[in-house]
């Protein structure tokens, strides 16, 4: 680390031309640490003032509701605050951070890739003199056998690559553990770069928008764009939905707590929560039925690169001809038989109440009046029946009584398999290619912080030195670059080991 | 369900309470035997008594299924766990006080085992629930993890168990102080004091997703290191300025004793803002002037001598005194309980000096009690002087606190008493905690502590919580890009996850230049970590009307 400063102190002092000028300000720590609290603290605005808000809203609701913030209106529209994670300096101080990053890793980068190249492999005087983790001992040994002794005590317990250097008199032993940890924090800033990449992937090459699905409507291949909602885009290939429905929890048994009035004032709720919000969908491309899917929140539907989110349902209105107020839309599915021969007419028919429906292989039709959910009679149907000579006659069905059907008069009979209220579903729809680049860059992200926290760069030394006198002084040192108390444990067992390498006779007592 | 299925459930749950009890006793019979070979023992045993208990409840609820008539457990459990924090927060005190004395390694034993059971009853609350949920039917069955009764409950046990890993690995107590009473009030500010629904409910379908398990568990963790390095960078400051001036200046002790009162009186702020039974209110007024004629608003009249319209007149006239409490009511109270509990302090601390008292426990705990008993009426008696004639209100505030505790049999209306039962556990419980600070923070236990090493553990720690940290926002967006089709919307909770974010990173590059250090650098830790409250509950309360507005 010394001849770091050192390098950079030349540097400051022997040219001062600007682009050296901006290139140490954009990699001075300082100014990354005043980019990430200046990020924090602006993106406080962001969550107090309403985002992306159009002018109206601005001049109608906000006005009235918060005045105090309204009357800051100019200000804001001054300086985008009510867009702010879009706005020219919100994104500029994003881009700042991405700049110092780059030119910090850069500037930095060689010196931990000597790490890798060029490793430290001899024990210098210097360094025992300032290490803190050192032992000595002096051995009365042949010098080629005690290397191999030591160079098996490091691959045993350090790492199988031992480097062997001779400088001067001295063998030195080196072995390194965990050398990639030093790449951690260069892994981190990579990351967020990836991830920065892949958000503009999305801005630039994504959509997103929503599709409104009816029950039982014609499938539809189009799309709402997000923004102003009146663009549509097609998709190449159709969706249809083929029902609607919020499932509830059943009433369950609600355990009780023994001390409720402690706890909870004696409140207790119960009410029907709903389970799931599902929709069933078939995919049709190319005139063909690719596949039919329940659509829920949390399993989204992937086709084609486009992802189609549960967002929203409701009932389908259509207005009244006469009065033109909206009311709901009810749709039944039936089955008919004629009364004369049992010959079956309809099977699985859907009738709605928006037109009459011909029934098959006769000039009548009919029409879905409205419908009833009784617990007396259960779901029942109002139908109107027009007959070929201009008469009608409505009547009801219920699906609990189907032998009620026998006694009605009438040329048909009618089976009533469901009848509800015609639904709508929403879906949010995104297409972003750069998903898997932002997660590519997240996956790097939890690796590099994991690499830069959890992980340390240790690094061993043995050193020989021949004492001329049939004796070998061994110097055993050790660094760690992170976590040093945990370091000095480790080597305390390590320097046990170290020192039962030679057997205790061939140790010479060092004189002080 | 038959005779004999309940018969089992009923047996089951019996070894589950005779299990928890003496497990409990176990350990703290081990902590005060010492290194001796039987205490190993009895740890041991304690430990499998607890396993036992929390089988024999799975077993119980495996064997008899859904039943209605059958009651959650865990919330007693909690509620043990959190009076266990309670204690050990205490003892831990007590520790920091008398570690020099003959005691001192016992009571720090004492200490630590009780937050080890008091980790291992929650553990099993946790365990517990998620099987109870179960008892609805199985598809109501979820990780306690989806409300804020489960997720601050969750949060208290994440925050002890990096704690429990912090004490072992630095053999180090005297972070516990602060520790321990965070992993007491994350329980407590949901099962005591606040409106948190401890009932189990059945997941909303947003929230049905493999990854609620996964992003909840991530991020709190890393909450849990964030709230060690919290604790560090408070110790850390109080050691720094005691170790800078050892001899301080008549000022500087008024100036530390303002401090106390600040601190006192944000605390005041702080629970009256989440627990809104605190404001002394116009419903609150009206209220107990209706259920309690006869205590302390009309001195001096029996209550029947105090007829019904003198009553309302009374209640209307009360109401109009009184508005609802304001920020600035609360402020300017806050500002005068500081300064009453400073001067009060420190005339205290003048005549224990000139009495010569050396019992220097006996001493603090004294000096913390002066401070919190001036402090707190000075803010009491603020809260009612809004306006006009407060000396009524001084005294009848006074009476009401007497009274109701004792008056609690009479009980019209569980809720309403509940609210005063609730007050009076609250200021005894900012009252206690003052006292703590107070002695912990003149005792041995603090002054043998290097600031330096408390810098250290604050960075450690702070390594820890940032990964996971990251790893929580990460797989928060990728849980939104499930769930919702994007995987950042601007949304207040992202957004301020994002800041709390760039806060920590400010600090560890900060740290790593290693040209910052000291007290900016626990400054920002602390900063940090009220940003991590503020986008874990903030958000909730205060932004909650605007999330609307976040998504963009």
């Amino acid at each position: 680390m010394g001849d770091v400063k050192k390098e950079k102190h030349v540097k400051k002092v022997s040219s001062r031309d600007p682009f050296d000028i901006i290139w140490d300000w954009l990699c001075s720590m300082k100014v990354n640490v005043i980019v990430l609290i200046l990020l924090a603290l602006t993106s406080i605005f962001g969550t107090v003032i309403p985002q992306g808000k159009p002018a109206t809203e601005w001049l109608t609701n906000i006005k009235i509701n918060e005045p105090a913030l309204f009357e800051w209106y100019d200000f804001i529209k001054f300086t985008q605050l009510d867009n702010m994670y879009h706005s020219w300096w919100y994104i500029g101080l994003l881009g700042l951070l991405c700049i110092t990053i780059t030119c910090c890793s850069i500037d930095k980068f060689p010196v931990v890739w000597r790490f890798f190249t060029a490793p430290k492999r001899d024990l210098d005087n210097n360094q025992i003199k300032w290490m803190p983790l050192i032992e000595t001992v002096t051995i009365k040994a042949d010098m080629t056998e005690t290397i191999e002794k030591y160079r098996g005590f490091l691959s045993k317990n350090v790492s199988g690559t031992v480097l062997q250097t001779q400088v001067d008199e001295e063998q030195h032993l080196f072995a390194e553990k965990g050398v990639y940890s030093r790449l951690g924090v260069y892994v981190t800033h990579l990351s967020l770069l990836v991830i920065i990449t892949g958000a503009l992937i999305g801005v630039f090459f994504g959509y997103k928008g929503s599709i409104d699905l009816y029950e039982f409507d014609p499938p539809k291949s189009w799309m709402w764009l997000r923004d102003g909602n009146t663009d549509k885009m097609d998709m190449g290939f159709m969706l249809q939905c083929n029902g609607y429905e919020t499932t509830y929890y059943a009433p369950g048994n609600i355990p009780k707590n023994r001390n409720v009035n402690f706890i909870t004032n004696g409140r207790e709720t119960r009410g029907r929560q709903p389970n799931e919000y599902v929709s069933n969908i078939t995919v049709t491309d190319n005139g063909k039925v690719v596949d039919t899917v329940y659509v829920k929140v949390n399993h989204p539907l992937k086709y084609n690169g486009f992802t189609f989110y549960q967002s929203s349902y409701g009932p389908a209105m259509t207005r009244d001809q006469q009065t033109g107020e909206p009311r709901p839309v009810f749709y039944a599915i039936v089955d008919a038989y004629r009364k004369s021969d049992g010959v079956q007419l309809m099977s699985n028919y859907l009738v709605d109440s928006t037109r009459p429906v011909n029934i098959p292989g006769t000039l009548d039709s009919i029409i879905l009046e409205t419908y009833s959910e009784g617990s007396l009679n259960g779901k029942s149907a109002k139908f109107n029946l027009y007959k070929r000579d201009g008469s009608s006659n409505s009547f009801w069905v219920h699906k609990k009584y189907p032998e009620k059907e026998d006694e009605r008069e009438g040329d048909y009979k009618f089976l009533l398999r469901q009848v509800k209220p015609k639904q709508y579903t929403v879906f949010q729809v995104a297409k972003d290619p750069g998903v898997w680049t932002v997660y590519t860059g997240c996956g790097l992200m939890i690796i590099g912080t994991l690499m830069a926290f959890f992980l340390s760069h240790k690094r061993f030394w043995i050193r020989l030195d021949d004492e001329k006198n049939g004796k070998i002084k061994v110097t055993f040192a050790a660094i760690a670059h992170k976590n040093k108390e945990n370091f000095e444990v480790d080597f305390e067992k390590m320097r046990e080991k170290f020192l039962a390498v030679v057997e205790k006779k061939k140790k010479v007592k060092e004189k002080a | 369900m038959g005779e004999s299925l309940t018969g089992i459930k009923g047996a089951a749950e019996l070894v589950l309470l005779w299990a928890y009890l003496p497990a409990s006793v176990l350990y703290l019979m081990n902590a005060l035997m010492g290194e001796k070979k039987e205490a190993q023992l009895l740890k041991k045993i304690g430990f499998y008594a607890i396993l036992a208990g929390a089988l024999s409840q799975t077993i119980a609820i495996a064997v008899a299924g859904p039943d209605p008539a059958m009651e959650m457990i865990n919330p007693q459990l909690f509620t043990l766990s959190m009076f266990i924090y309670l204690g050990a927060s205490l003892v831990y005190v007590f520790y920091s006080a008398l570690k020099d004395s003959a005691f001192g390694e016992l009571i720090g034993k004492v200490a630590s085992s009780a937050v080890v059971i008091g980790v291992m009853y929650q553990s099993a609350a946790l365990a517990l629930r998620w099987v109870e949920s179960y008892k609805f039917g199985d598809e109501y069955g979820h990780a306690p993890l989806s409300n804020m009764y489960e997720s601050m409950v969750f949060f208290s046990w994440c925050a002890m168990l990096v704690y429990i890993v912090f004490e072992r690995k630095y053999k180090l107590k005297v972070l516990g102080v602060i520790v321990a009473p965070l992993g007491f009030l994350g329980i407590a500010v949901v099962s005591l004091f606040g409106n948190a629904d401890p009932s189990i409910k059945p997941l909303v379908p947003a929230l049905k997703s493999i990854w609620l398990e996964i992003h909840v568990m991530t991020c709190f963790i890393g909450y849990g290191a964030f709230c060690i390095a919290f604790g560090a960078s408070i110790i850390y400051l109080i050691r720094k300025g005691q170790e800078e001036d050892l001899e301080p200046s008549t000022a500087k002790r008024i100036y530390e004793w303002l401090g106390w009162g600040a601190a006192i009186g944000l605390l005041y702020v702080v629970a009256d803002y989440f627990v809104p039974s605190l404001s002394v209110g116009r419903e609150y007024l009206v209220y107990l002037n209706n259920n309690y004629p006869n205590m302390m608003f009309l001195p001096g009249k029996s209550p029947d001598m105090v007829d019904v319209t003198e009553l309302t007149e009374f209640a209307l006239y009360m109401a109009n005194m009184f508005p609802t409490l304001t920020f600035y009511n609360m402020i300017g109270a806050t500002a005068i309980g500081a300064a009453v509990g400073a001067v009060v302090g420190y005339l205290f601390d003048i005549v224990l000096k000139s009495v010569g008292s050396s019992a220097k426990a006996v001493t603090v705990l004294l000096r913390g009690t002066a401070l919190f008993v001036a402090s707190f009426f000075a803010f009491k008696y603020m809260l009612h002087n809004v306006s006009g004639d407060s000396w009524i209100l001084l005294r009848g505030s006074i009476s009401a606190i007497g009274e109701m505790s004792t008056d609690i049999a009479k009980v019209i209306g569980a809720s309403g008493i509940n609210q005063a039962a609730q007050d009076i556990t609250l200021y005894s419980v900012v009252g206690a905690a003052c006292i703590l600070l107070a002695a912990f923070y003149s005792s041995k236990g603090i002054k043998d502590i290097p600031s330096r090493l408390m810098e250290e553990i604050s960075y450690k720690s702070t390594g820890i919580g940032f990964p996971f940290l990251t790893a929580g926002i990460i797989t928060g967006a990728i849980w939104a890009n499930e769930a919702w089709g994007t995987y950042w919307s601007w949304d207040p909770k992202e957004t301020w996850s994002l800041i709390t974010w760039f806060m920590y990173a400010a600090f560890l590059h900060a740290r790593y230049t290693k040209g910052w250090r000291g007290r900016r650098m626990a400054v920002l830790s602390i900063i940090g970590f009220v940003f991590v409250i503020f986008t874990y509950w903030g958000v909730n309360f205060l932004l909650s009307g605007l999330h609307a507005y976040g998504s963009s």
